[in-house]
C-alpha cells in the first residue's frame, strides 16, 4: 500500500467529474497506488441488459394508453395544483442534493439500486427516474433536476462499484470502456509494429548497395537491371498499384 | 412539445455530457498514469465523487464506518477537515455549519444505514432503537430502549409547579443549589434611606467660589488671561517679556528665499497630488481618481466568485464540488494586489 507523502490539496470545482478527477490525480501524485484508491475485489457481476418480452409488453401497454390531450394541464383546478406546479420545497440545490442523496443512501433504496444495476439498468436511467420522482413530488424544480444529474449519477455509480457490479452508464454500454482499452491496445500494437517494420526497412536498405552485392549470389544480369532502374524497383512487400 | 418531453430531452443531453466528461477525465488520468484500465479509473472516480458528494459520510458507508487516516478516502477528506474542522472518523461530521460539512451531517445518519445494508452494523446496535415496523403490536414509530424506570427517575412536575411556570430545568437548578453556600440572602425590601447619608461636619467638600489671587485681571477676562496672571503669581515668579529678535526671514534676502521656497514647495506638492490622483501606471493594482482600494475587493472569496460570475451574497446557492468549502479560500492568498493602507 502506498503511503501519502503529503496532505491533500484543496480542490474546488463547479464540475464534480473535474473535482473527482483532480482529487484522484492528486492522490496518485501524493504517493497512493491505484489499488489503494480503487481496490480490486475479484471478478465483477455483469449487469447486462437482457431482452425481456414481458418488459416490452408493459412498455407497449403504457404507450398505447396515450398521452395527455394538448391543453389538458390548463383544465386543472387552480385551487388544487399538482405538486410540481407549486413552488419547489428546495430552492437551494445543495439542500436538494442532500435530500436526494439521503433518499438514495437508505438501505431499502440501495438494495433496489444494486438489484437494478445487476439486472442491466443504466445509471443514467436510474438517476433520471429518481430525480424525476423528486420533481413530481414537488421537491425540486426542473433546473435543480438538471443540476443534480451529475452528482446523483456518480452516487449510483459508486454504489455499483461498491457492490462490485459492472454496470451500464447509458443504454447498453457495459463494455464500452473495456472496448476502448482494447482498441487503444490494438492501435498501440499496430503503431509499434509499424515502427519496427520501418526500422527494419531502413536498416535493410541502408546495407544493400548494388555495388557491394556478391555476383555469385545475384546474377550479373539482374544486378545490371537493378543499377539501371534504381529507385523504380519496388519491394515485394510494398503496396501495389491499384 | 410538453414540459415532460422537454425535461426528458434535456436530461438526455446532461447524461451525454456526464459520460463525455467521464471519458475525458479517464483519458486525462491515463495520460498521467500509464497502464491503468479505464474501468479502474472509473471506479476511482466514482468513489472519489461519492465521497465529495456526501461530504465524507460515504466513507463511513463504504469503508465500514471509519475512515482510517492512511486510506485514500481519509486522506482526501483531510483537506476538508483542516478547513471545516469536522471529524471524519466515527462519522462525527457537521460540527460547523458550512455546506460541505452540512451535507456530511445530514447524510451521516443516512450513510450509517448503508452500513446496516452491507451487514457491518445493525440499526439497533447503532442507534439503540429499532423501527416500529420490526416490532409487533407497537403503535408508535420508534420504540426507545430506555427502561421505564430510567424515564420515571427524571424530574416530575406537580400541577402547582406547572401553573407557577416552573420548568424541569429550573427545578433541577433549585435542587442542585447548596443551601449553605449558594443561597443569596437578598433583602426583600429596599431601605427607605441610604445608610450614613447624613451630613458630617468637616467632611464636606469646600469648593472655592473664587479663584485665589484673582487680582489684577481685567473684568471679563478669559481663562487664558486669568491663568497668565494667576499662575506666575502663585508660583511667585515674575513673567519675563521675551525680546523680539530680527530673524533671517525678516530680512529682504530671507523674504525672497521664503517666497521661492513656498512657490517651489507648492509646485512639488501639486505635482505629487496630481500624480496621486492620476495613479501610477507602473504600479500594479493602482487605481485612478484617488480611489482607495477597500479591503472588500481583495477578499479572496469575492475574487473567486467574480471569476466564476457568482454573486457572493448567494454563493451557497451555487453548487461547487471538491474536498474543501469555498469559504476555505478566505485563508488563502489567492489575490495579491498593491493597495493603499487603510486604517481599520
Amino acid at each position: 500500500m502506498g503511503t501519502p507523502k503529503r496532505k491533500a490539496n484543496p480542490v474546488v470545482s463547479s464540475s464534480l467529474s473535474e473535482a473527482a478527477g483532480q482529487i484522484v490525480l492528486d492522490g496518485l501524485d501524493a504517493g497512493f497506488d491505484i489499488e489503494d484508491i480503487a481496490p480490486d475485489r475479484g471478478p465483477k457481476i455483469r449487469g447486462e441488459a437482457k431482452f425481456s418480452q414481458e418488459g416490452l409488453d408493459n412498455l407497449v401497454n403504457l404507450s398505447s394508453k396515450g398521452g395527455p390531450i394538448p391543453g389538458q394541464s390548463l383544465t386543472r383546478d387552480t385551487e388544487d395544483p399538482y405538486p410540481w406546479e407549486t413552488p419547489p420545497e428546495f430552492t437551494n440545490p445543495r439542500e436538494a442534493l442532500d435530500d436526494v442523496v439521503g433518499s438514495i443512501m437508505q438501505p431499502e433504496a440501495m438494495k433496489n439500486i444494486v438489484s437494478a444495476l445487476a439486472q442491466g439498468a443504466a445509471v443514467a436511467d436510474l438517476g433520471t427516474a429518481i430525480l424525476y420522482a423528486k420533481f413530481n413530488e414537488g421537491k425540486i424544480s426542473p433546473d435543480a433536476m438538471m443540476l443534480l444529474a451529475e452528482p446523483v449519477m456518480y452516487t449510483i455509480m459508486a454504489i455499483g462499484e461498491e457492490a462490485n457490479i459492472k454496470y451500464n452508464i447509458e443504454g447498453n454500454d457495459l463494455d464500452e470502456f473495456d472496448d476502448e482499452d482494447d482498441k487503444e491496445d490494438f492501435d498501440n500494437k499496430v503503431n509499434e509494429f509499424r515502427n519496427v517494420l520501418s526500422d527494419i526497412k531502413k536498416g535493410a536498405t541502408k546495407n544493400i548497395e548494388p555495388s557491394k552485392i556478391d555476383s555469385n549470389v545475384v546474377p550479373e544480369s539482374i544486378l545490371a537491371q537493378v543499377k539501371e532502374k534504381g529507385p523504380e524497383i519496388k519491394s515485394l512487400l510494398s503496396k501495389g498499384e491499384e | 412539445m410538453g414540459l415532460f418531453s422537454k425535461i426528458k430531452k434535456a436530461f438526455k443531453k446532461v447524461t451525454g455530457f456526464v459520460k463525455k466528461v467521464v471519458k475525458k477525465v479517464v483519458k486525462g488520468v491515463k495520460k498521467v498514469v500509464k497502464k491503468i484500465g479505464s474501468s479502474k479509473i472509473l471506479k476511482a472516480l466514482a468513489i472519489a465523487a461519492a465521497v465529495v458528494v456526501t461530504g465524507g459520510a460515504a466513507i463511513g458507508a463504504f469503508t465500514g464506518g471509519t475512515a482510517a487516516s492512511g486510506t485514500f478516502a481519509g486522506w482526501m477528506m483531510n483537506a476538508s477537515q483542516a478547513v471545516t474542522g469536522f471529524t471524519v472518523g466515527g462519522v462525527n461530521v457537521g460540527a460547523v455549519m458550512k455546506p460541505f460539512a452540512s451535507a456530511g451531517k445530514f447524510l451521516g445518519k443516512a450513510a450509517a444505514g448503508v452500513t446496516d445494508f452491507t451487514g457491518l452494523t445493525t440499526e439497533a446496535g447503532r442507534t439503540g432503537s429499532v423501527q416500529a415496523s420490526t416490532l409487533s403490536g407497537q403503535p408508535f414509530g420508534i420504540e426507545s430502549t430506555a427502561t421505564e424506570g430510567a424515564v420515571s427517575s427524571g424530574t416530575q412536575l406537580t400541577t402547582e409547579q406547572i401553573l407557577a411556570g416552573e420548568t424541569p430545568a429550573s427545578i433541577a437548578r433549585a435542587s442542585q443549589m447548596p443551601s449553605a453556600q449558594g443561597a443569596l440572602n437578598l433583602p426583600s425590601t429596599l431601605p427607605s434611606n441610604v445608610p450614613g447619608a447624613t451630613t458630617v461636619s468637616g467632611y464636606q467638600l469646600n469648593i472655592p467660589t473664587t479663584i485665589p489671587g484673582a487680582t489684577g485681571v481685567s473684568a471679563g477676562a478669559g481663562v487664558t488671561e486669568q491663568l497668565a496672571v494667576n499662575v506666575p503669581k502663585v508660583l511667585g515668579k515674575t513673567p519675563a517679556t521675551e525680546a523680539v529678535k530680527t530673524g533671517f526671514f525678516d530680512t529682504t534676502a530671507g523674504k525672497v528665499v521664503s517666497t521661492v521656497g513656498r512657490t517651489v514647495g507648492t509646485a512639488a506638492l501639486t505635482g505629487m497630488t496630481q500624480q496621486y490622483i492620476a495613479g501610477d501606471p507602473e504600479q500594479q493594482g493602482s487605481m485612478a481618481g484617488a480611489a482607495v482600494e477597500g479591503a472588500e475587493y481583495s477578499d479572496p472569496l469575492k475574487v473567486f466568485a467574480a471569476q466564476k460570475g457568482i454573486d457572493t451574497d448567494g454563493i451557497y446557492q451555487h453548487i461547487m464540488y471538491g474536498n474543501s468549502d469555498p469559504s476555505s479560500q478566505y485563508g488563502n492568498d489567492l489575490y495579491r494586489q498593491a493597495t493603499f493602507g487603510v486604517a481599520s
